[in-house]
């Protein structure tokens, strides 16, 4: 019997229902049975940073079907997406061989000749054009290991930060927005906080899509104690907005302003936390570009102008929203607020999280349970492998930084190289690294794990970058083609999830360990043995041969990981208690853990709730101490930061706000959720969401074909007349190879933390 | 046409009513039960009405926790 697909989409809806109760459904006559697993093995899902815990079954050297861990904090809950993971691996257009371009086709070629030509390219380049020639772009997705070893062979060992990752794209402004406001990294909370709080303050983030699971213990929390209150500050009414007691709609970009006037409403009617401003936080400010310390009163000057009904004329939003919003954040017994893109992906991104920061330092509403500012994750080791463990051009592992002396002079004596080997100036960041190769400053470019080729900001110039007699392009990846392997002068077939074994580190600092399940499909192989390999005998090509066999001695991954644990030992982060055995059998560590009895830790900067760094950092404090921030006496930052636009506002020749997102059923560029027929078939095209009353203006009907305009291209989609959109705004999903959508959007970045501002272009709309 | 999924917990011991309840909701159906949680699935013409059926079905006397799971579009 042939399912219809209204049939087959009941029947996922039904299933990802059933697999979050952990219960077996039938199947459905016309599908075929499922195999039964031999033996199940403990990993985590592929996809998002929220890093659910699921068991593996595989059966006969294949993994046939996915479940919910229900001893993680995901409790067994996955997402639809999760529960489809094992159709990713078994694609028809899994990588197999490596591959050579030869005037304008790929030809197969043997591992050891793709190895000795990406050799001796970077080798050559080294030579004649300098170690700034060459480059690597990685990934959040990468395991720790592999992102560790490629940041220690780049930064310590070749000397030169071209290293970079795409975490840059999607949640740099966090990262930065933790430091300044904080002085070091991550998260102080983490999921657990969801079952004490009785407010949520959701921005930018439509978690109901992009982080379902997480998204329905909110619900569930709220569903089982009916005083507690949802904010859901989005442009668009969203499911999570639709959820919401109260939804803050507003013009993109102009957040600034509202979450200035909910400071303000917390200043004037006297609801913030004196005593806790006091103990904990310093102000300041810029002056001359430079951070300068100010008074409390200096700060209420500020915030003085950013009334409620400012607010309003700035951003739309009902000014009685922004008092509502401010009243119930602030009196709340325990608020905790989540953002993602919406306020990452902006050329103000650092301030708006600092502004957020703000709010919860100004209340108190910190460090204690469900009190907390959290920030969700793009990818499964974003944290872990590129925040935390240094992949990026500007950082050095855990915590230090290129620009700081001691930091470089530390890792140098850690790893062993002569000082002054690590270069004291951060390298280029994400999009920088790829306007280098199009213009021909950097020489040779390796890409793996990631698809920039369709996820890049202004893309279609970095496409044409991408392309170059001049350039090599090196890509690694479990899927040929893509949107940036089809540009490659050389492909390698890489191992997928769950092919090899490494580490994750997820949203709220839990790292966990992924074992080896299956093996990886024809020639593919895991990255970090192919990077060592790549370390070793490019070193030898530079006569350094000698060296290598010291930097690079690793056979396995937890070889490497032993050195990274140690790489931890002394800095805010220690993990030195998280060894490989413990990972195996733990559901996910939280760090700090400091000591191998170490549980590990779910709030960070308090000593009441159990961080056991506080009195090694600061041996005076009695509870709460932000002593990342040494420089400040273990207080945190509340930042004065003005309103600012975006870069690219609407105006008469292009009047719409175009911002871009994800669906539930697919996740990032599409290259795995697109190969699960069941998502594919739920979700299969990229739609331009636009309101009801600007399809009337435009005399657009829903289904008809429009063309979206921005400054940098066109495009031209299906048009989805719905009521999700404010009226001024459209909105489309990124994920469709097709579509390349980020040929309309803006690569104008942040000036701090350098991500650009995705979710803002100003676009026309005509219809075809 | 909207299709979302839904597991719908009961309070103890309403299992059966809460089932023949939903039974007789336009655009239901029920996949199965475990631990008194039905596995629903909602047919709806659009998201207000998912909207709809969420809140309502959340302030029924016989249901203790509702979670929306999965949402996609005919």
């Amino acid at each position: 019997m042939k399912l219809t697909r209204r049939e087959l989409l009941k029947y996922s809806a039904a299933m990802a229902a059933a697999s979050a109760i952990g219960m077996e459904l039938p199947l459905p006559k016309g599908l075929l049975a499922k195999e039964t697993a031999d033996k199940w093995v403990k990993s985590v899902c592929r996809y998002c940073g929220a890093g659910c815990g699921v068991y593996v079954g595989v059966s006969k050297g294949k993994v046939v079907a996915v479940k919910g861990d229900k001893d993680n904090w995901n409790k067994g809950f996955l997402c639809v997406k999760g529960y489809y993971l094992p159709q990713i691996l078994y694609a028809e257009d899994r990588a197999k061989y490596p591959l050579i371009k030869r005037k304008g086709k790929f030809e197969r070629i043997s591992w050891n000749e793709a190895m000795d030509i990406i050799v001796s390219k970077f080798a050559e380049s080294i030579k004649k054009n300098g170690v700034d020639s060459v480059a690597f772009y990685g990934s959040g997705q990468a395991y720790t290991e592999e992102s560790y070893f490629m940041n220690k062979l780049f930064k310590g060992g070749l000397g030169t930060n071209n290293i970079d990752g795409n975490p840059r794209l999607c949640m740099a402004s966090a990262a930065v927005g933790y430091v300044t406001s904080f002085g070091k990294d991550e998260p102080m909370g983490c999921y657990d906080d969801i079952y004490h709080a009785d407010c949520f303050f959701i921005i930018g983030s439509n978690m109901a899509e992009a982080h379902p699971v997480i998204f329905n213990f909110i619900n569930e929390r709220k569903k089982k104690n009916p005083g507690v209150k949802v904010i859901v500050a989005d442009p668009r009414k969203t499911l999570t907005a639709r959820i919401a007691d109260l939804h803050m709609s507003f013009v993109p970009g102009t957040d600034l302003a509202i979450l200035n006037a909910m400071a303000h409403v917390i200043i004037k009617e006297n609801l913030y936390n004196k005593y806790f401003v006091e103990q904990h936080v310093v102000f300041k400010t810029l002056k001359d570009d430079k951070p300068a310390k100010v008074s409390f009163e200096e700060y209420v000057k500020f915030i003085e102008e950013y009334t409620p009904e400012m607010a309003e004329v700035v951003s739309h939003c009902p000014k009685d929203h922004i008092i509502e919003a401010a009243r119930l954040f602030a009196k709340s017994k325990a608020t905790m607020s989540f953002w993602c893109m919406g306020l990452n992906q902006r050329t103000r991104g650092v301030w708006v999280n600092n502004l957020v920061h703000n709010l919860h330092l100004l209340t108190g509403q910190i460090c204690r349970p469900g009190a907390t500012p959290f920030s969700l994750t793009g990818q499964p080791n974003a944290c872990g492998g590129i925040r935390d463990a240094g992949l990026l051009s500007h950082l050095l592992p855990y915590g230090r930084l290129i620009i700081n002396e001691k930091d470089r002079e530390e890792m140098e004596n850690f790893w062993g190289v002569p000082k002054g080997r690590i270069n004291p100036k951060p390298g280029p960041t994400a999009v920088d690294i790829f306007r280098k190769f199009s213009k021909g400053e950097i020489k040779c470019l390796w890409v793996a794990c990631t698809n920039p080729g369709q996820s890049l900001p202004n893309l279609e110039v970095y496409r044409k970058g991408m392309v170059s007699e001049d350039t090599f392009l090196v890509v690694s990846e479990a899927y040929h083609p893509t949107r940036t392997s089809e540009l490659a002068d050389l492909v390698l077939p890489a191992a997928l999830w769950v092919e090899k074994d490494g580490t994750y580190g997820q949203s709220e600092r839990r790292y966990q360990y992924l074992e080896k399940a299956v093996n990886p499909p024809f020639e593919a192989r895991p990255d970090f043995e192919v990077f060592v390999e790549f370390g070793k005998k490019l070193f030898k090509a530079l006569g350094r041969e000698d060296e290598a066999k010291k930097l690079f001695n690793y056979k396995t991954t937890e070889d490497i990981w032993k050195e990274i644990m140690e790489a931890s030992r002394g800095t805010v982060y220690d993990f030195t208690g998280m060894t490989r055995e413990r990972l195996k059998k733990a559901h996910g560590i939280q760090w700090p853990c400091p000591d191998v009895s170490h549980p590990g830790t779910l709030r960070r900067y308090t000593v009441k709730y159990g961080d056991p760094l506080v009195k090694k950092f600061d041996p005076q404090a009695k509870d709460i101490s932000f002593y990342g921030n040494k420089a400040d006496g273990n207080k945190a930052v509340i930042w004065l930061r003005p309103y600012k636009g975006p870069a690219e506002p609407a105006d008469n020749e292009y009047p719409f706000v175009l911002t871009t997102g994800r669906q539930l059923e697919h996740w990032h560029t599409g290259t795995m959720t697109l190969k699960v027929t069941e998502l594919k078939r739920a979700a299969y095209k990229a739609q331009l969401e636009i309101s009801l009353k600007d399809a009337v203006k435009l005399g657009i009907k829903n289904k008809d074909m429009v063309r979206v305009i921005s400054r940098r291209g066109s495009i031209v989609l299906e048009a989805k007349v719905v009521d999700v959109p404010r009226e001024g705004v459209v909105y489309t999903v990124f994920h469709y190879p097709d579509k390349l959508i980020n040929i309309l959007t803006n690569d104008a970045y942040d000036a701090l933390s350098k991500q650009p501002e995705y979710k803002i272009a100003a676009v026309k709309i005509e219809k075809v | 046409m909207k299709i979302a999924s839904f597991v719908i917990e009961a309070i103890d011991s309403s299992g059966e009513e809460l089932k023949k309840f939903l039974s007789n909701i336009e655009g239901i159906s029920i996949y199965g039960e475990k631990d008194n949680s039905y596995v629903v699935v909602f047919e709806c013409e659009s998201l207000d009405n998912v909207e709809s059926f969420f809140k309502e079905i959340s302030k029924n006397e016989l249901v203790k926790a509702v979670l929306p799971v999965y949402i996609s579009e005919l």
